[in-house]
């Protein structure tokens, strides 16, 4: 069982777009697929209509409680595990309990005979739970937008790996949400791309993905051979070259 | 319950759920077995679809694939893939593979969704009809529900709503089973094997009545797969049936009614001869591979000959067979053998019908045995092959009896002395049959026209049998002895004398 993150300190670069459409790919390709939805505003959750079971909380999710609270989702091989509101205080739970810096994957193991993969959708902040997830993780998908912030966030992401001691070949970027029509977006993307953190594959904005908080659907579920769907499903084949071979 | 009611409980789900269909699948498939219903009891059902051959266990897992021979019925040796031809040898032999019953079905997949429109459970209903012997009947409509994970308590609902609505999922039963209760169909069974109890006190009239009833009723299901010539297995169980119907008449005729007595048993042996050349035959063809294994490469051309041969000269005695067996004179009887068995006493009066039958029984066993005991103990190194021959004869008159009335005696003793028979027998039956065959290819060889370079052939390959066949007729002749030594030893007898008391 692999563990994949996808991360970003910054907010609204395409975690979520990102989590759920390669976790899709991913399972559609025949993998055991699960999705952990540690955001608390749930838009995970929300992509695939899955509420949470009643008594679940961030406790349950860090003693590795977990199974029972498992859904399935309408596709084959693919489970989620739902966000909760309580997962807002995980932090601190975390520091109270002054847990090992790997917790997640701690937590995760029961799971490693059901499933291939896990993704994690994480929660946009710099923070213990940050840590944690980026210790745990066995791969960490980075989405950046071409612009100078997000480049800024990806820089704090690497510092924060140095710090804690963890291999920064773990972290993999791709760009996200590139529009050809701005010159920053080429500008940055010609500069960076030649670097080997950065993956091929980029995912332009499209109003596909946008969409996807009405069809409530993953893009390949609602054309298999859609632009979008395809972009993911290339992004999903060099993440799967990188990390998973 | 039909369709439309099913239809209609479904419909309680829309209380609760969101239903959402999606296109039917319409399939069809035919079941196949044995005459005797060897797959069904061995707990596997043989499915043809389309060209596809799949024999799979009651649960639905699969054992083997492959394709489906042409033609309405085929046998294990037609099927291409080792392993399905190989499954399917193990279970049915030599017998035909026919189709038994077969189904149509439509599955409709559909979903219960909860308020957010999430598959919560899901969920499929399937429908159709059943066809046996061209008649047709609607199935029992069938819901299966699956759980989604993370949703039981949905899954607990809609099974609940199913149940209150009178269709509740069907588990348990085989897709066959399913089929053959809609046409209220018995399983195929059927045993070529003997299998009859009579009371203690059976009299005569009673025991004759129910053995001869019970051959009959063989004799009359296999007859029209003899007419078909659907495999091999149908005349051999018809005449085994005629040969013990002989034997009943022929042990109970000091108490049947002259006049009758003499006509069936002048009509069954005419029964008897009139199916025996087409099996012979049969037997032979039956050994090409053995006598294809007894002789050198050089031969096999010649032998290949030889058994077209066979089989020309099988399908024109077939044709002499089938005339006699739907002749007026098997009809009269047939029709008159059923009467005499339905016959009250009145019209044909019999001496000792009331007698008890236990005891006439008995001492027939018990002087059969001594005699045996007697005819064998006599054969030695010198005594002539008929000898053996008229041993057998009598072993055999002994078995059937043994068979008739096994109920009388104690089972493990009956098991025991069957089964000593049986090796005594198995070695006078290996004797007869290869100086049947001995004496047929020398008759066939005898009869081949010198001249061409097949009837060289033919007849290279009938010595190289006739060699074969003579070595292992003397091998078996010397376990005779031993055999016979073995199931006469002072041991046996003491509990024979004790078991047939």
């Amino acid at each position: 069982m692999k563990i994949l993150a996808v991360y970003c300190s910054k907010g609204g670069v395409g975690k979520t777009a990102t989590s759920v459409n390669l976790a899709y790919t991913a399972s559609q390709n025949g993998l055991a697929t699960l999705l952990c939805d540690l955001d608390p505003q749930g838009a995970s959750s929300y992509y695939f209509r899955i509420r949470p079971k009643k008594n679940f909380n961030s406790k349950k999710l860090l003693e590795g409680n977990i199974r029972k609270y498992i859904r399935a989702t309408d596709f084959d091989d693919l489970d989620l595990l739902p966000a909760h509101f309580s997962y807002r205080n995980m932090d601190l739970k975390l520091d109270r309990k002054k847990q090992e810096a790997t917790a997640l994957r701690e937590a995760l193991a029961p799971l490693a005979e059901e499933y291939d993969l896990v993704f994690l959708d994480c929660p946009p902040n710099l923070t213990l739970l940050s840590e944690t997830i980026i210790a745990s993780a066995d791969m960490v998908v980075t989405p950046v937008i071409p612009t100078t912030l997000s480049m800024l966030s990806l820089e704090q992401l690497l510092k924060l790996c140095k710090k804690i001691g963890v291999d920064k070949t773990k972290i993999h970027a791709f760009f996200s949400m590139a529009e050809k029509r701005k010159s920053m977006h080429l500008d940055t993307i010609g500069k960076y791309r030649k670097y080997k953190l950065f993956m091929k594959a980029v995912i332009p904005y499209m109003a596909e993905v946008e969409k996807m908080g009405i069809t409530r659907k993953p893009v390949g579920a609602v054309r298999s051979r859609s632009v979008a769907s395809l972009a993911y499903e290339r992004l999903w084949k060099e993440v799967e070259q990188r990390g998973l071979v | 319950m039909d369709e439309q009611q099913a239809r209609s409980a479904l419909q309680q789900l829309e209380n609760d759920f969101e239903v959402k269909a999606a296109a039917a699948i319409n399939s069809g498939e035919s079941y196949y077995d044995t005459f005797n219903g060897d797959f069904y009891a061995g707990g596997y059902l043989l499915k043809k679809n389309k060209k596809k051959l799949v024999l799979a266990g009651f649960d639905g897992e699969i054992v083997a694939a492959g394709t489906a021979p042409e033609g309405l019925r085929f046998f294990p040796v037609d099927i291409v893939e080792p392993e399905l031809r190989q499954q399917l040898w193990g279970v049915a032999g030599i017998r035909a593979l026919i189709p038994i019953c077969s189904r149509r079905i439509a599955s409709e997949p559909f979903d219960l969704r909860n308020g957010d429109r999430k598959i919560v459970v899901r969920a499929l209903y399937q429908y159709g009809s059943a066809v046996v012997d061209g008649q047709e009947a609607e199935l029992q409509p069938l819901v299966r529900i699956d759980e989604v994970r993370g949703y039981e308590s949905d899954f607990e609902k809609a099974s609940e709503l199913l149940a209150d609505a009178g269709l509740a999922p069907t588990e348990g039963r085989n897709s066959l089973d399913l089929a053959l209760a809609a046409l209220e169909v018995p399983r195929p069974s059927y045993s070529s094997k003997y299998a009859l109890a009579l009371g203690d006190d059976i009299c005569l009239r009673d025991a004759v009545v129910t053995i001869g009833g019970y051959l009959l009723a063989s004799m009359e299901v296999n007859h029209s797969g003899v007419i078909e010539d659907i495999d091999t297995e149908f005349l051999h169980d018809f005449r085994i049936a005629v040969r013990r119907t002989r034997s009943l008449l022929s042990q109970m005729k000091n108490y049947l009614p002259r006049q009758q007595l003499e006509f069936f048993q002048k009509e069954f042996k005419w029964l008897g001869s009139v199916t025996g050349p087409v099996r012979d035959l049969d037997v032979y063809l039956l050994m090409k591979e053995d006598y294809t294994d007894m002789l050198p490469r050089q031969l096999h051309r010649g032998l290949e000959e030889f058994f077209v041969e066979l089989g020309r000269q099988r399908a024109e005695m077939l044709e002499i067979m089938n005339k006699g067996l739907t002749s007026d004179r098997y009809a009269r009887l047939i029709r008159e053998w059923k009467q005499f068995l339905e016959d009250d006493g009145e019209s044909f009066p019999w001496p000792g019908a009331q007698q008890r039958c236990q005891p006439v029984v008995r001492k027939a066993i018990r002087r059969r045995f001594q005699k045996i005991l007697k005819k064998g103990a006599r054969i030695d190194a010198h005594s002539a092959d008929n000898d053996l021959h008229s041993l057998r004869i009598q072993g055999k008159k002994l078995r059937y009896m043994l068979e008739f009335f096994r109920s009388f005696y104690a089972e493990k003793e009956i098991d025991f002395f069957h089964r000593q028979m049986k090796k005594l027998q198995n070695n006078l039956g290996d004797f007869n049959d290869i100086a049947v065959q001995l004496e047929m290819l020398e008759e066939y060889g005898n009869a081949l026209r010198p001249g061409s370079k097949r009837s060289l052939r033919i007849s290279a390959a009938v010595g190289g049998l006739i060699t074969h066949l003579s070595q292992k007729h003397s091998k078996v002749r010397q376990k005779f002895e031993k055999t016979f030594s073995d199931f006469a030893s002072t041991k046996n007898q003491k509990r024979f004398q004790q078991t047939l008391v």
